[in-house]
């Protein structure tokens, strides 16, 4: 058998879950509001690679997340920061990103993306402690510290 | 150079159809209808890259990596198939014996059938990988110098599986040999695959939830989705460079073919091809003509204890050597894997649609996909029925001149097929009736439908056989790369598979026993027509006034 047909039939078989996994399905009269109740950040995706977080320590013993410093040649640098938020049926799932806005190097782009670009003056190193709060639940965030060195 | 340049396009010749090229009319509707099917594949990929965002990713771009999957998957079945052409192509095939005669240099003959399956495998990335890829970058809006780049890099890529093929093709001789003498080994391994295969199926059922549903959970299968690619991502380096490659290095918010990284990739690729092509020479060459020279007229074993002839009625004859035949034949793993596959996936099917709160809209819908997925598998493997006839080379000659009506002989070879085919509907049948409420009678008018358009497309496929055969190709090369019928098969196989789902999913609402009654009655005369076209062509072909 052909490899075109196999691929052609591996795809029928998924959409024949697909189409009726999201045009079949009963339609609820009754649908409440699910808060989020849980929110992790797990995963740093950039350029064509995917950092896992790590967990170091402070001074007084208290726990953070962080990235391992990033080493770019490049001048802008586009983020996507990812995370699991929980339940799976909760019904606002969107996010706000929050940083020190006083760093004029880093912005969010239209497509929720973290943008770090070179200073212009200074050392060349952005960082920041960047939190991601629920919108429907303001009380669930997490954060991660992100540093990049610009060469 | 002018003896390479023969010696290709003298095999060409054999194994592809140049006739077209004697017509002005023809040659302008083949080069019409080749532009049409590449648009039609790049389109289908554009749109099903469109798709994906609003199905999938939230984020609303596809992530690179999910091209890693896709080529991965297509570079792993080229290279498959590449070593198992390769291997009947170089060692076993029937035209080495008329080759080496020829007043050429040896090297020559080995480089030609290289060339050849290169030939085959850049007009395979044609019409199916560079398509997908090109819908891919219309998608993301990377037309211009990375459409230009993308044609430039497969003429070199498509000589990858090639050479990995033709290098693999060596220890896969020595298996194949091996199995051929110790049929009992090849028997247990099958006998392991297929249980390796079962025991994948129960552990991938026992995976699936009690409750589906794709909308709550699109951010779970998203994460996994993306999960899957990064590993994907991350286990296949060498197909991941190939990708970086084809689609630019990342430089911020787009991909750029002018960096070093996309030459530095280029240039690892160059000289892997170059390793591959030493290793291909040093190694693939010497027992190609090892095997090219040995004399064949003293390979056949001679088998010093043999059954005494019994005396059986025509159809046990003609069916007894069919079957010795085609068990002996490689192509009888694509139809057993079909078989015993589909009234699994039925079974795996359901129980994910079971798992799933469906309105009524959506109970029709799984009605109408399940018996999609019964039939289009099978209608598919059908393509190697539009080859069996031809396959026999030179010998289908002879069903002429048997005394009988040639009707026996053909369609007793068709016969092991039918059966087993109906075997696999009714288990399936019977599968699909354990999830949804089917009484007795609408299990086997629904059974009985499905056997109808399964028999109807054996007949249509082994008419079209008949009617353009290829046997000369077979006889000469043992395999065709690029057999119509074979298309023209699998082209009816989706239409009438695709016409009968949908018009089953139109019908389900006036009751599901009217609608087992007429898809039943649909079967029927499906298969009642093709038998009828299959019996008319056979008078043309093999009765003579």
């Amino acid at each position: 058998m052909k490899k075109s047909v196999i691929l052609i039939l591996i795809a029928v078989y998924v959409l024949s879950i697909g189409i009726v996994g999201t045009i079949g399905l009963n339609v609820r009269v009754y649908a409440p509001n699910i808060k989020p109740t849980s929110l992790v950040i797990t995963q740093l995706a950039y350029l064509d690679k995917v950092e896992d977080y790590q967990v170091g320590e402070k001074e007084g013993g208290a726990q953070y997340k962080y990235f391992s410093q990033i080493r770019t040649g490049e001048d802008v640098l586009v983020f996507d920061l990812r995370y699991n938020i929980g339940p799976d049926d909760a019904t606002d799932k969107s996010v706000v990103y929050s940083f020190d806005p006083s760093n004029p190097n880093i912005t969010v782009n239209e497509a929720g993306q973290l943008v770090f670009t070179r200073p212009t003056s200074g050392r060349p190193i952005v960082a920041a402690t960047v939190t991601v709060t629920a919108k429907a639940n303001a009380s669930l965030s997490d954060s991660v510290y992100i540093s990049v060195r610009f060469t | 150079m002018k003896h390479l340049k023969a010696l290709v396009m003298m095999q060409l010749k054999d194994k592809l159809d140049f006739s077209f090229l004697s017509s002005k009319q023809r040659t302008i509707s083949k080069i019409v209808f080749t532009i049409l099917k590449f648009g039609i594949v790049t389109a289908v990929s554009y749109v099903v890259f469109m798709l994906l965002p609003m199905l999938l990713f939230t984020s609303g771009r596809v992530p690179p990596n999910i091209m890693v999957f896709i080529f991965g998957l297509i570079f792993i079945l080229s290279t498959i198939s590449c070593t198992v052409g390769l291997m009947k192509n170089l060692y076993f095939a029937d035209d080495n014996k008329v080759l080496i005669t020829f007043p050429v240099n040896a090297n020559m003959i080995f480089v030609s059938k290289l060339i050849i399956y290169y030939f085959f495998e850049l007009k395979r990335s044609l019409f199916l990988t560079i398509p997908i890829f090109l819908g891919y970058e219309v998608f993301s809006k990377m037309i211009g110098l990375h459409t230009v780049w993308l044609f430039i890099a497969f003429i070199f890529i498509s000589a990858l599986p090639v050479l990995i093929g033709a290098v693999l093709s060596i220890p896969a001789m020595f298996i194949y040999r091996f199995f051929r003498k110790v049929p009992v080994v090849k028997l247990l391994t099958y006998a392991a695959v297929a249980a390796a295969a079962v025991f994948a199926s129960v552990s991938l059922i026992s995976l699936i939830p009690d409750k589906i549903n794709l909308i709550e959970q699109r951010g779970t299968i998203e994460r996994m989705v993306l999960e899957g690619l990064k590993w994907c991502g991350d286990h296949v380096y060498p197909v991941n460079l190939l990708v970086s490659m084809l689609v630019g290095y990342p430089t911020g918010f787009e991909y750029s073919i002018l960096h070093l990284n996309v030459l530095l990739y280029f240039g690892i690729m160059v000289g892997i091809i170059v390793l591959l092509s030493a290793l291909v020479f040093f190694l693939s060459r010497p027992l190609f003509f090892g095997m090219m020279s040995k004399s064949f007229e003293f390979e056949k074993k001679l088998i010093s204890k043999t059954n005494p002839n019994k005396k059986r009625g025509v159809i046990a004859t003609f069916f007894k050597t069919e079957l010795s035949s085609l068990l002996r034949s490689g192509i009888t793993a694509t139809f057993i894997i079909m078989y015993l596959a589909v009234p699994v996936l039925i079974f795996l099917l359901n129980k994910v649609y079971v798992a799933m709160d469906t309105d009524t809209e959506g109970k029709y819908m799984t009605y109408s996909f399940n018996l999609l997925i019964m039939i289009l598998p099978l209608m598919a493997s059908n393509a190697v029925i539009a080859t069996l006839y031809s396959r026999d080379g030179r010998v289908s000659y002879l069903r002429k001149t048997f005394p009988l009506t040639p009707l026996i002989p053909l369609v007793i070879k068709v016969i092991p097929m039918l059966i087993c085919s109906a075997i696999s509907i009714i288990a399936s049948v019977i599968v699909f009736s354990r999830f949804v409420s089917l009484s007795g009678v609408e299990i086997t008018l629904l059974a009985i439908g499905l056997i109808g358009m399964q028999w109807g497309h054996v007949f249509f496929c082994a008419t079209a056989d008949l009617m353009n055969p290829q046997n000369e190709a077979y006889a000469t090369t043992g395999n065709v790369d690029d057999n119509p019928n074979e298309t023209s098969a699998t082209v009816m196989a989706f239409i009438a598979s695709a016409i009968y789902a949908f018009f089953s999913y139109v019908i389900i609402p006036e009751g599901v026993t009217t609608a087992c009654v007429k898809l039943c009655l649909i079967g029927i005369v499906f298969m009642v027509a093709l038998i009828y076209m299959f019996v008319t062509k056979i008078k043309v072909y093999f009765y003579e006034k």
